[in-house]
């Protein structure tokens, strides 16, 4: 299906189709509001931004965040397994097959329990890595996985619904066996399963690091272009 | 386009933690307060019969946790004292371990102290599950004589860790910073798990994955602990029962139709569901784990 697009203006005099209009954005139902704001009777609609992707408030905000990224780490590892690199190692695609399916499972987990609610499907960019060598391969992998386990860590404690928390708590802990496992394989000899990625936060000791949604989509932003994620509607405290 | 680093952002102060001390324990001393998250038994894809209910306060799972870090606490110390173990090339590792554990007994030690609580006597902790007792069965021979037999618990004792904390989390949902600690030593908890697979990997050439997974090869010596949902008459099962779950059910009681969401280019492979998903140990099956040793 061709998107239209918000410059391609209707030759007829009349306003741009509400629902063609939202389909250019992209947008969910919770940003519905900021583009029909622009969409008006008026034969020439006021531009909005149809970069910005809104992942919602409360528990559906948190499980979109969760959502997107489950989507992120299933597509990267994914584009590896399409095209691996020449020097990987045996037992490296089982263990890249393991990775991708478990994130698959966490995707569709999520994409069920948002349903209607759910954000889109994003296409992203990898452009940024090197995944043309083993080397480039787990450190891209590492680095996304300790995201995503502080990115976890930044929200669980926010989630109101019991079965929703348990749920991202079962994930988060497979989460942290991946980081703990990529580090494993990166650095045999010496253990950095549990070693910057553990830090002391007064009167906290020895606990994973956390990261805001903020702080993890600024870490993680190339990925998503063009779209912009925005976070400020999801709970904090 | 400017990346920050992860590490950069590590290092920055960590401001969700930074409210008093006693502002996380507000609800620990209220007597008869009570934490039960109603969802939990069917979000672990296990029934719930009346008898799987507990109605755990705040204080009752602090207490069960202190004394699961004690426990890891007393068994990489009394590893480290053993000189096979100790002389086994991840000595480092247990020293990092050990002294994370330590951490994490040391705050749950001091929540209780902070919030008036009865703080327990530690417990001598008897790893051969003789508990002290040269009359009881050796349930796990040679552990700190024979690195195999050390890594194999270990790595039971690191699982179980994690599902412990998972099965107490509910119980602390009414003080979110509190909660916020205890997630974030879970998390600390799954990468010890992770790493104790990898030993058993490389040092006992165990077939194992980093996941508790149905693959794996059975461990010759199991962690036995009460079958949930009990059974009449009672009987245990291995801690990894609940691992090879596949049930999962959303809010509002929606069970995940993986059967036929996981098709076409999203088909995965045959174990990959169970290990998906890392699954939680009630308090029943922690206290009697944790009765083993000590």
């Amino acid at each position: 299906m061709n998107s239209p697009s918000l410059l391609d203006k209707p030759t007829d005099g009349k306003s741009w189709p509400r629902r063609t209009f939202l389909q250019a954005a992209g947008a969910t139902a919770a940003s519905a509001a900021l583009l029909l704001a622009g969409c008006s009777d008026d034969p020439d609609p006021v531009p909005v931004d149809t970069t910005l992707l809104t992942l919602g408030a409360n528990d559906i905000g948190l499980l979109n965040y969760a959502y997107l990224l489950e989507q992120l780490a299933a597509a990267f590892y994914q584009k590896v397994l399409d095209s691996p690199p020449a020097d990987l190692q045996p037992g490296d695609l089982a263990f890249l097959n393991d990775l991708r399916d478990h994130e698959v499972i966490h995707r569709e987990t999520l994409r069920f329990a948002l349903d209607t609610q759910a954000i889109i499907s994003v296409t992203f960019d990898f452009s940024t890595l090197n995944l043309s060598t083993r080397a480039g391969v787990l450190a891209a992998a590492k680095r996304l996985e300790d995201t995503g386990v502080a990115a976890y860590n930044g929200i669980l404690r926010l989630v109101s619904d019991a079965t929703h928390q348990s749920t991202l708590l079962k994930i988060s802990s497979v989460e942290a066996r991946h980081s703990a496992f990529i580090r494993d394989v990166l650095t045999p000899a010496a253990g950095t399963f549990a070693t910057d990625v553990v830090v002391n936060a007064s009167p906290l000791l020895s606990v994973a690091a956390s990261l805001t949604p903020a702080q993890v989509i600024t870490e993680t932003a190339p990925f998503y272009l063009p779209l912009r994620v925005y976070t400020d509607s999801l709970p904090t405290a | 386009m400017n990346l920050f680093s992860l590490l950069q952002h590590l290092s920055e102060a960590d401001t969700s933690a930074s409210a008093p001390r006693r502002a996380l324990l507000r609800q620990l001393g209220q007597a008869g307060a009570r934490s039960l998250a109603a969802g939990l038994p069917l979000a672990l894809g296990i029934a719930a019969p009346a008898q799987a209910r507990t109605n755990d306060t705040v204080l009752d799972a602090i207490t069960l946790l202190l004394k699961l870090e004690d426990l890891q606490v007393a068994f990489y110390s009394q590893a480290l004292a053993a000189p096979t173990i100790s002389s086994a090339s991840f000595q480092a590792d247990l020293t990092l371990l050990q002294t994370q554990q330590q951490n994490h007994a040391s705050f749950l030690r001091q929540t209780l102290r902070d919030a008036g609580a009865a703080v327990p006597t530690l417990p001598t902790f008897d790893f051969s599950g003789q508990r002290g007792n040269a009359a009881n069965p050796v349930l796990f021979p040679n552990v700190f004589t024979d690195v195999n037999s050390f890594l194999q618990l270990a790595q039971q004792l690191e699982d179980a860790s994690a599902a412990i904390y998972k099965g107490q989390a509910p119980f602390l949902a009414g003080n979110r910073l509190l909660l916020d600690g205890v997630l974030r030593m879970h998390s600390v908890e799954a990468r010890h798990a992770a790493h104790l697979r990898t030993l058993r990997r490389t040092i006992s050439n165990a077939r194992v994955k980093s996941w508790p997974s149905r693959a794996d090869a059975a461990v010759s010596a199991a962690i036995q602990v009460p079958t949930q949902p009990a059974t009449n008459p009672a009987s245990t099962t291995s801690i990894y029962t609940a691992e090879a779950n596949e049930v999962q059910i959303m809010s509002g009681s929606r069970l995940v139709p993986y059967a036929t969401l996981l098709t076409g280019d999203k088909t995965v492979q045959s174990n990959a569901l169970a290990e998906a998903f890392d699954e939680a140990l009630t308090t029943s099956q922690a206290t009697a784990l944790l009765n083993i040793f000590g």
